[in-house]
């Protein structure tokens, strides 16, 4: 079985829904990466949720490759944010005081409303 | 509780050592009654700093310990490799905003840092590194925290 498993789908508002399932980690992190870089190559003002729910363990690899596409996106008028967080995930997110920079929510469907211009933030 | 020492002997990098880690770390805590979350925070600690190791100090072997004792759990690291200090890499302060992400490879250490309380590092013998972390149990880590030699 793979490391990581990744799909996606086209919510109606065309905003990407990305879900890994498995280990995000030093590993993994470069299949997530590609996958961005092949979302991103058809257009530039892409809308990314990264779905983690189905994520077991995400390591500082897995969190930065998540601030930097958001970086990289936010560059070119597009988004990223993240939902489906863990509890034990998201007490280790707490603790690195992220949340400015990598917003989060619950559902893919809040989270789609996190980016700009969807009215939240 | 008694501790617990864990022994990965290397011969590269690779995904099997830190999956093995993993699994006997979190069946240890199991063991010793540390909740899920806590047991999490604990693996990513040890999964932070044993890759860090594993990949960039040429070591032969790491040796993981922990020791729990209720309100928090006393993690010791020893290699055999390069001498390296990661203590200005723990203190450091974090990315405050999106310009400040340099890559897809630079929390980790930091990332250790606010997970523990406190931390130490010395280099022994001229031929072993030497890390002891403090990682508190279920509660927020509060109070100031430090790093020192």
């Amino acid at each position: 079985m793979a490391r990581i498993e990744i799909s996606s789908e086209v919510l109606a508002d065309g905003i990407h829904v990305v879900k890994p399932a498995g280990k995000l980690d030093v590993f993994s992190f470069g299949e997530l990466k590609q996958f961005f870089d092949t979302l991103s190559s058809a257009t530039k003002e892409i809308r990314i949720v990264v779905d983690l729910s189905a994520v077991e363990y995400v390591a500082s690899s897995g969190w930065s490759v998540l601030l930097s596409r958001r970086r990289i996106l936010k560059l070119s008028g597009g988004d990223l944010t993240i939902c489906g967080l863990s509890e034990e995930a998201k007490r280790v997110y707490d603790s690195m005081k992220i949340h400015t920079i990598l917003p989060v929510a619950n559902t893919p469907v809040e989270a789609a409303r996190l980016m700009v211009g969807q009215g939240l933030v | 509780m008694t501790g617990s020492v864990f022994v990965i002997l290397c011969a590269g990098f690779n995904s099997a050592y830190v999956d093995r880690l993993h699994d006997r770390v979190k069946h240890y805590l199991i063991q010793c009654g540390i909740s899920k979350t806590s047991s999490y925070v604990l693996e990513t600690v040890v999964d932070e700093l044993v890759c860090n190791i594993l990949e960039h100090s040429h070591a032969s072997w790491v040796e993981v310990e922990m020791h729990p004792n209720g309100e928090h759990v006393k993690l010791l690291l020893r290699d055999n490799g390069e001498e390296f200090d990661p203590l200005p890499a723990i203190n450091a302060k974090g990315p405050e905003s999106l310009e400040e992400i340099q890559g897809e490879r630079s929390l980790g250490l930091y990332m250790v840092g606010k997970l523990a309380a406190s931390w130490h590092y010395k280099r022994v013998d001229k031929s072993v590194n030497e890390l002891d972390f403090i990682v508190p149990l279920d509660d927020e880590v509060k109070g100031e925290k430090h790093g020192a030699h």
